[in-house]
Order: structure tokens, then C-alpha cells, then sequence
């Protein structure tokens, strides 16, 4: 395959923080803690994990929301991290974002034109007020919103119409790369499978990378071409979306997907996973998941494992990644 | 590319201020202190058209004279008419109050934004001054300002000015701190927008209410430090008429010409609650959290 | 065995606004027994709070119950003092939230307050209730429970909390328990852990559930018979098994179908065209037709009743051969 439109290598994002009110004594919490990947044009990689486990951290920082500790990011090849000023953007043009919550992602005293054409005022890309009205209400029209509405304000309207203004927002300056950040976990499932719908279709269309994060395993598989795992800031499963789903090789992957509610099978849920994610500031030594893990053994407390390929394209850090042990020792 | 598209919005949303404004409406103390402020906006504004005589000329056999047909409210010890003094005190008044909390909105709103958009050192010493300005006691500070300054009516506007700011300041920073973690605030900065664009463009309507209120709130308390001043003799420069400055004067009579201080007395009071009122009722009319 | 302990009939709640008189809920029956789960499920607007409002008697201005009875262990609960009511919540009939925060006190301990609850409904010395109060936590599989009982809530995870939650709730041992949305601000892992919870006390106290979700995989896992509400209607009733195998109100075939699930095909998903409609802006006839895709004339312009025998009820035309059974 070509050159990946974004790679980000050994993506670290850590906090500092005191251990105490009045101690001098400091430590750092790791909340995205040497995270790699490739997105290539028109591919969806999934990330998902539980809440605190660093999604969100690891693309604020992919996008310099935050500015990463350490890393290297690389938007079509050049270095993203290194770019200052005017460079940076420009590049920021091909990097966008849409937000979980509709309601906080649109500012309620601008209108929809004035949220829409935004970035392209910030772009300086259409100097001409008509031509940029004229790619308000044809972006408008693409998502699905009727153009008589453009002087309105967000709250007129409904979460879903919302959502559909953050995507016109994201796509209107035709990016390689859109980050869609819980962008259906505030909707209803009527509406989800609308909004899944179309940017999938805007995917095909325009060719658009997403990173697309959710706690949702259902909408990851059904969106994603590949998976990322996250657990506590670490990646810990990597793979196809189909063979990750069908075949997942960490305990914690498991455990997730054996606690999804299914329709189609019936029974009482069996928790797979007892307690509850640590404390990021105070994690397991070893593999940051043998506290929480069935097939956990002595070398799980003292070794971390590295993050390796067992079978093609399918990475998994657990020291017994496509054999493990019998349930508990 | 023609698609499908959502039906039409089915809410009917006029705009944040016009359903402000509705609401405000329904509110009838908030209705009746808005039509006394306009009433005394008009006063001022138009004092030498409705004052019936000039407040300054000194006609010494109407000296102390009792309130009268021709006389409403009196005459001072200088024979000079009360009401005319008191219709022009409004506009002192007024004008400090409107004056100094332009001022210290001004400086209060860009302190604020600092502190609060951007953090880390700019936010240490400001806070500082914030917490300096909040613990002096206002009146001496003004008091030693007015020394230093002079008095007269636009020193009275500085130094009241500049003692309202740190009011402004703490409540701008606080919102800022909460609008500044807003999806759209991070999506304008990742689009790659300016720190003055989102300072401009999301957070300044987004702060216009809570501007709205600590206007309305702070003219009354300026309009008593005012008076407080000017009964110090460290407000306006004599003989120009202030409602406190002709309480000071009123001083000697409190006893015989009960009068005498009680219009301008009377001025103040119904003013700051008009004030006070009006901007209780705004901002329980743009407070979005007492919506719905 | 089927001992009836919360029987509704035709409970009807109306708001009264600026817009008119809204139908919120619309005529909602159900019976529910001791054991037993009772799902209903809807989408966000549907009437699903609402109604256990009603059956709680907590309706918030501006709305009313305007019809209907509820009967809680054979005690008609519409018309009920607020002094009885009072008594009846807490100790016959309790509730949990989704988000746990909003039923604990975050500067009390957990054991303190649950220790309260006790004795707001049962007349016991402080000892005592405190002593019942760590039982409690220790029954809802909270690890180190002394440590917990002097927790305040914010030390907590929300899984914990929730647990708490549930330990107050379940502290005056009520006849039924109602679940709105429990675990929809939870982590899949926690939320398999809170539902093998609730499941695993309700069989050990015979306590009856009724338990509100938008997702219909929890719905699957949890209940024993199914109430679909759409526009505060209750447009398919029937038993959880029967509801997923044989599915009859294309509304509640279309949300089935939208979900994106855990081994289907990588094609579209399936939509439901339109919106849902605005309660002062209702159709004039079958409250879905605008958005059904079978939708005929008849559909548009009256509505149809609730048909259906044998237990499975169904508010569509074509299912009218069903027979007719009750009013509606």
C-alpha cells in the first residue's frame, strides 16, 4: 500500500503530578503512553477501551490539542509536531475533528453559516464571502440539512441535525484525516445508524481517513477496517476488524467483548472481568492488566509485555498471546 | 449530490436575546424598575430641557424656602432650587455609574480573559491583583485615589473604575475557565484559529451576559460610592449638583428642613433598587441555567 | 406462584404547556409479578421515565396522572396521600438511577447514609442499622466493605457507587425495583457486573424489576417480558424470548435492524426514515405510519388499536387479525 496519510510513532502524553497535598515528591500518570499507528487514505482504524483508558488523550495529542510529551507524528509524510505558525495552519486544514456531545460542539450565539464557514475564514481559503456561502449550503446539503436553515442557531435543532452540522464543519474544507471522537455515543440508535451511514458514505465519497473512537465494540466493527485496544494509556491489541473481533488474543479483548449485551444470544450475563480499571496514577506493575486478568501468573506482576505481531497484522502484548494458560494458577 | 434531507427544526428559537427579552417580560418587578431606569435615563439625558430652573443660580431670599407650588422640593441654603439640583445630580450620577462600569468592565473583561484563557503565570498575578483589589476596603481606596487625583467628575470615573474592575474580572475568569473546555472552543483552536479569534468570536458572546449583569449590578454600587464621595466632599467639584454632595450639605438642617436632605436622599434609594432589581430580573432572564 | 405485586392499568400522564394538553403517556398497561423483570425500552423521549414517574407518583409540573390506576401490592397508589406515598417509596417500591451521583450525598459516607435510609422506614437503634448497612454493602460484592462504609462517595468508582446505590435502594427489602437506566453511564466490563448484580439479588429476594433501557442488548439479557414505548405509547408487549425471535411492530423491527451488531454485514445500516414526531404535532393516525414503511391510507388516518392474544399485543393494523383484547 501507498504511504500511510498520518503514522504516529511512540506517542507519549504523561501528566505530572504531586502524591500528596504538602509532599514535593512527584510522579507522572501515563495517560497515553507509547501508542503507535498508520491510517491510509480511505481506512477507518477503531480505538477502544473504557473510560480513563487514554482514547481521548491520544488524539488530542495526535492532533496537538495537548501537546504530546514525546513522539513522532507524520501527516502525509512530514512532521506535524515540528510545524509552527502559518505551516502549521495549513496542515491543520487536513486534520479535523467531530466531537461526542452535540450540544457543547457548537457554539450557541453563532448561527449555522457562521459555525460552518469558520474554518474556512481561518483557512483564508475562499477570500470571496458568495463562493464561501455558496460551499455553507452545498456542504449542507451533502449532510443532509436543508440550506433554508442556514441563519438558525444550534439549538433550534435536534441532536442528530446537531452532529450533522459538526460533520459539515469537518468536512467542508475536504481533509485527508477526520477524528471522530464518540461522535454517536449521545444518540439515539435511530439516529446512530444514520450518522454511521453517512459518514461512511462521505468515506467513499472524498476518500477521508477516520480515527474513530467509541466504548461501543458494536459501532467499532461495523465502521473500523482496524482495531486498536486500549488499556490504561498502553496499547494492547492491535489487528483487522474482523479477525480482531473474531479472534481476539488479549485476555482483556476477551473479557471486553464477552461483556458486550448481545440480542442475539440469550442468558443471564456472566461478568467477565471483576473490579474496576486502577487508578492511572498508581498502575499494576508488569502487564498493567494482571490485576484484573483470569489467566494472570507470576511473571504477569513482574514483566511488562511487549506489544508483538503473532500473526500477520495482528499484534497482542500478553506474555501468552495465542496460547494462554488454563483459567487461574 | 442531492440527498435526502432532515425534516424541518420544530423548535422556534428567536435568538438568545429575544427570548431573554420574553422572559424578562413576564417578570413584572424586573418591568416596572426597567421603566423607572429608562425614566431616569431620560432625566439625565435631557436634564437642562426638564430642570425648571438653573440648578446653580443662587437666589438668597429663597433661601431654605419650604417645598411650594413653585418650588416642588424646596430650595437650599444658597436659595438654589432642589429639584432642578436633583434632576441634574441624576445625571451625575448616572454618568458615574455608567461611566466607571465601563471602565472597569474594560479592564475586568481583559484581565479576566487572561487569567482565565490562559492560565499558568498570567493567571497567578492576576488572581493576585484580583485578591489585592477585593480585600482593600473600597471606600478608603477611593477615598486616597480622589486625594491623589483630585476631585471633579472624571476623576470620580477613573477611580470608581478602576476599584470595580476586580469584581468584573473574577466572574469573566470563571466563566472563561468553564467556556474554554467547551467542544467548540477545541474545535476552533483545532481548525487552527487564533487565540484572538476564539477570544473574539466564542468567548466574548458567550461572556456578554454575565457583562450584562455585572453592568446592571455594579451602577447602583458605584452611584452609592458616588454619593458617598461627593458627601465627603471628595466627589464633584462644587458648585455642580450631586445627590450626595447636596446631602453633605443638607447636613446642618437634618433637624429643622427635614426636606432638604430628604429629596436627594430619596433619589438615591429609588435608584439603586431600581438598578438592583433590574439586574436581579436580568439575569434571571440570561442565566441559561434557570431556563427550562 | 404468580403473585401479582404492581398491577397498571391504562396509566395516562399529561403535560399541560403553552403548546396544549400533551399526551405524554398514553394509556400504559402492564401486570408485573414477584421475580419477575419487566423491560421497557424506547428511545430517548418515548415515555419510558415518565412513566415510572407515574407509577411513583412523582410527575413533575406541569404534568398530571390523568387516568389509569396502579396498584402496588393491591393498594391503589392514584389519589394516595403524599404522607402514605412517602412511606410506599423506599420501603415498598425503590429506584436507581443512572447516574448515581444524583441519589447519594457526596459529603456523607456510604454507610451513613444507607444506615439513614434504615431508619427513615424502620424504627432500629443507630448500631443496629449501621450494622445492616455493611451487610448491605457487602451483599451488593463490594470488596473491603468497612473500608467503603467510611468512603464518601467521591472516593468511589461509578461501578461502586452504583453499587451503593443499589445497596440503599435494596435496604428496606422493597417489593419491586425500578432501574431506570442504570448502567448507561458505565464501562461495558462494569456494566456486565452491575447487571449480574441486580439479577443475582432479584432471585435471592424474589424482588419484582422493571427495568428501562434504550438498549435493546440489555433488554435481551435482563427481562422477562418487554414493553415497547414510542411517542408514550406502548406499541408491542410482549415476553423478552417471543419479542426477539418473532418481532411484530415494524418500529420495533427497524430498531432491531439499526444496530449495528457484533457479527453482522458490512453493507449500510438499516434506518428508520424521519423523526420522531412532536408531542403537540402528533399524526392523525397510527403514531409511526409517518415513519413505517408498510404505511397505508388506513394507517394515516385512524389509529390502531392494541391487538394481539396469547400474551404478545401489538398497536399496528396488520396485526388486527390477531384479535382485539382490551379497550384501545
Amino acid at each position: 500500500m501507498s504511504r500511510p496519510v498520518l503514522k504516529v510513532e511512540h506517542l507519549k502524553k504523561y501528566y505530572p503530578i504531586r502524591k500528596g497535598a504538602f509532599s514535593k515528591e512527584k510522579t507522572v500518570v501515563k495517560a497515553c503512553d507509547d501508542v503507535s499507528f498508520e491510517l491510509y487514505t480511505g481506512e477507518t482504524l477503531g480505538i477502544v477501551g473504557e473510560s480513563g483508558c487514554g482514547k481521548t488523550t491520544t488524539i488530542q495529542s495526535v492532533i496537538r490539542l495537548i501537546e504530546p510529551t514525546d513522539g513522532t507524528i507524520l501527516l502525509n509524510g512530514e512532521d506535524f509536531r515540528a510545524m509552527r505558525g502559518e505551516e502549521l495552519k495549513q496542515a491543520r486544514q487536513k486534520l479535523k475533528l467531530i466531537f461526542q456531545d452535540p450540544y457543547s460542539s457548537l457554539n450557541p450565539r453563532m448561527t449555522v453559516k457562521e459555525i460552518i464557514s469558520e474554518p474556512l475564514e481561518i483557512a483564508g481559503v475562499c477570500p470571496d464571502r458568495a463562493e464561501r456561502d455558496r460551499r455553507v449550503l452545498e456542504t449542507m446539503e451533502q449532510v443532509g440539512l436543508d440550506p433554508s436553515y442556514v441563519n438558525r442557531y444550534p439549538h433550534e435543532f435536534s441532536g442528530g441535525q446537531r452532529q450533522r452540522i459538526g460533520i459539515a464543519r469537518a468536512i467542508v474544507l475536504r481533509p485527508d484525516v477526520v477524528i471522530c471522537d464518540e461522535p454517536v455515543s449521545a444518540l439515539d440508535v435511530s439516529i446512530q445508524a444514520k450518522i454511521i451511514n453517512l459518514l461512511r458514505q462521505f468515506q467513499r465519497e472524498l476518500d477521508l481517513a477516520y480515527i474513530f473512537i467509541s466504548h461501543d465494540l458494536g459501532v467499532v466493527r461495523h465502521i473500523a477496517h482496524r482495531v486498536l485496544v486500549m488499556y490504561l494509556g498502553r496499547v494492547v491489541e492491535e489487528g483487522e476488524s474482523k479477525e480482531l473481533f473474531a479472534r481476539p488474543l488479549h485476555p482483556y479483548t476477551q473479557a471486553l467483548l464477552a461483556s458486550v449485551p448481545r440480542m442475539d444470544a440469550e442468558g443471564k450475563p456472566a461478568p467477565a472481568l471483576q473490579g474496576d480499571v486502577p487508578s492511572p496514577a498508581d498502575p499494576p506493575s508488569g502487564c498493567l492488566f494482571h490485576t484484573r486478568c483470569p489467566y494472570a501468573q507470576e511473571m504477569c506482576a513482574a514483566h511488562a509485555p511487549e506489544l508483538r505481531e503473532v500473526s500477520a497484522g495482528h499484534k497482542c502484548a500478553c506474555h501468552f498471546a495465542g496460547g494462554l494458560p488454563s483459567k487461574g494458577e | 449530490m442531492k440527498r435526502k434531507r432532515e425534516p424541518s427544526p420544530v423548535l422556534t428559537y428567536r435568538g438568545y436575546y429575544r427570548e431573554s427579552w420574553e422572559l424578562l417580560k413576564r417578570d413584572p418587578l424586573a418591568m416596572v424598575s426597567l421603566v423607572i431606569v429608562i425614566f431616569l435615563v431620560i432625566i439625565a439625558v435631557f436634564a437642562p430641557l426638564i430642570a425648571p430652573y438653573d440648578p446653580d443660580k443662587q437666589v438668597l431670599s429663597q433661601k431654605l424656602m419650604d417645598p411650594c407650588l413653585e418650588h416642588w422640593f424646596g430650595c437650599d441654603k444658597h436659595g438654589r432650587d432642589i429639584l432642578s439640583r436633583c434632576i441634574y445630580g441624576c445625571r451625575v450620577s448616572l454618568s458615574v455609574g455608567l461611566v466607571s462600569q465601563i471602565i472597569a468592565t474594560v479592564i475586568g473583561y481583559f484581565m479576566g480573559v487572561c487569567a482565565g484563557y490562559f492560565g499558568g503565570k498570567a493567571d497567578a498575578v492576576i488572581s493576585f491583583l484580583i485578591q489585592v483589589f477585593s480585600s482593600l476596603p473600597d471606600l478608603l481606596l477611593a477615598m486616597a485615589l480622589m486625594f491623589a487625583l483630585g476631585s471633579g467628575l472624571v476623576n470620580l470615573y477613573i477611580s470608581l473604575g478602576v476599584l470595580a474592575w476586580a469584581r468584573t474580572a473574577r466572574l469573566i475568569r470563571g466563566t472563561v475557565l468553564q467556556l474554554k473546555e467547551k467542544e467548540y472552543v477545541k474545535s476552533c483552536k483545532v481548525d487552527g484559529g487564533s487565540d484572538l479569534r476564539v477570544i473574539l468570536r466564542h468567548l466574548l458572546p458567550n461572556c456578554i451576559p454575565t457583562l450584562i449583569i455585572t453592568v446592571t449590578m455594579g451602577i447602583p454600587s458605584a452611584i452609592l460610592s458616588e454619593a458617598s464621595l461627593s458627601f465627603l466632599g471628595l466627589g464633584v467639584r462644587s458648585p455642580m449638583a450631586s445627590w450626595g454632595s447636596m446631602i453633605a450639605e443638607s447636613q446642618e438642617f437634618f433637624r429643622s428642613k427635614a426636606f432638604y436632605s430628604l429629596f436627594p436622599g430619596l433619589c438615591i434609594i429609588v435608584a439603586v433598587i431600581a438598578f438592583n432589581t433590574l439586574g436581579d430580573g436580568l439575569r434571571d432572564a440570561l442565566d441559561p441555567k434557570l431556563r427550562k | 406462584m404468580a403473585e401479582t405485586v404492581l398491577e397498571v392499568k391504562d396509566l395516562s400522564i399529561t403535560f399541560f404547556t403553552k403548546q396544549g394538553a400533551l399526551p405524554t403517556v398514553d394509556g400504559v398497561s402492564f401486570t408485573l409479578d414477584r421475580g419477575e423483570t419487566l423491560g421497557i425500552v424506547g428511545e430517548s423521549g418515548c415515555g419510558k421515565s415518565m412513566t415510572v414517574n407515574g407509577i411513583l407518583q412523582m410527575v413533575p409540573a406541569p404534568g398530571r396522572v390523568t387516568g389509569g390506576s396502579v396498584k402496588l401490592a393491591g393498594e391503589e397508589l392514584v389519589g394516595m396521600r403524599e404522607k402514605e406515598l412517602c412511606k410506599k417509596r423506599g420501603q415498598d417500591v425503590a429506584i436507581i438511577f443512572q447516574e448515581p451521583m444524583t441519589s447519594l450525598n457526596p459529603l456523607m459516607t456510604c454507610g451513613r447514609q444507607i444506615s439513614e435510609t434504615i431508619q427513615a422506614h424502620k424504627k432500629v437503634s443507630r448500631r443496629e442499622a449501621d450494622q445492616r448497612a455493611l451487610e448491605l454493602i457487602e451483599l451488593v460484592g463490594i470488596p473491603m466493605p468497612e473500608k467503603i462504609f467510611h468512603s464518601i462517595p467521591g472516593q468511589l468508582s461509578g461501578g461502586m457507587r452504583q453499587r451503593i446505590v443499589i445497596a440503599m435502594a435494596l435496604c428496606n427489602n422493597p417489593g419491586v425495583l425500578i432501574c431506570d437506566e442504570p448502567t448507561t453511564a458505565l464501562d461495558v466490563t462494569v456494566q456486565a457486573q452491575i447487571l449480574g448484580l441486580i439479577n443475582e439479588l432479584k432471585e435471592k429476594f424474589g424482588t419484582a424489576v422493571i427495568f428501562i433501557t434504550h438498549d435493546l442488548g440489555v433488554i435481551r439479557q435482563m427481562a422477562d417480558k418487554v414493553l415497547v414505548m414510542y411517542v408514550g405509547q406502548a406499541v408491542e408487549q410482549v415476553d423478552a424470548k417471543e419479542l426477539f425471535d418473532n418481532p411484530l411492530h415494524p418500529y420495533t423491527q427497524g430498531l432491531m435492524r439499526c444496530i449495528p451488531g457484533m457479527d453482522g454485514g458490512d453493507g449500510d445500516l438499516h434506518v428508520i426514515d424521519g423523526s420522531v414526531p412532536m408531542l403537540y404535532d402528533l399524526p392523525k393516525g397510527c403514531l409511526f405510519a409517518p415513519r413505517c414503511p408498510y404505511a397505508d391510507d388506513r394507517c394515516r388516518g385512524e389509529r390502531p388499536g392494541f391487538y394481539g392474544a396469547g400474551g404478545h399485543r401489538v398497536r399496528c393494523f396488520r396485526c388486527e387479525s390477531m384479535g382485539e383484547e382490551g379497550s384501545r
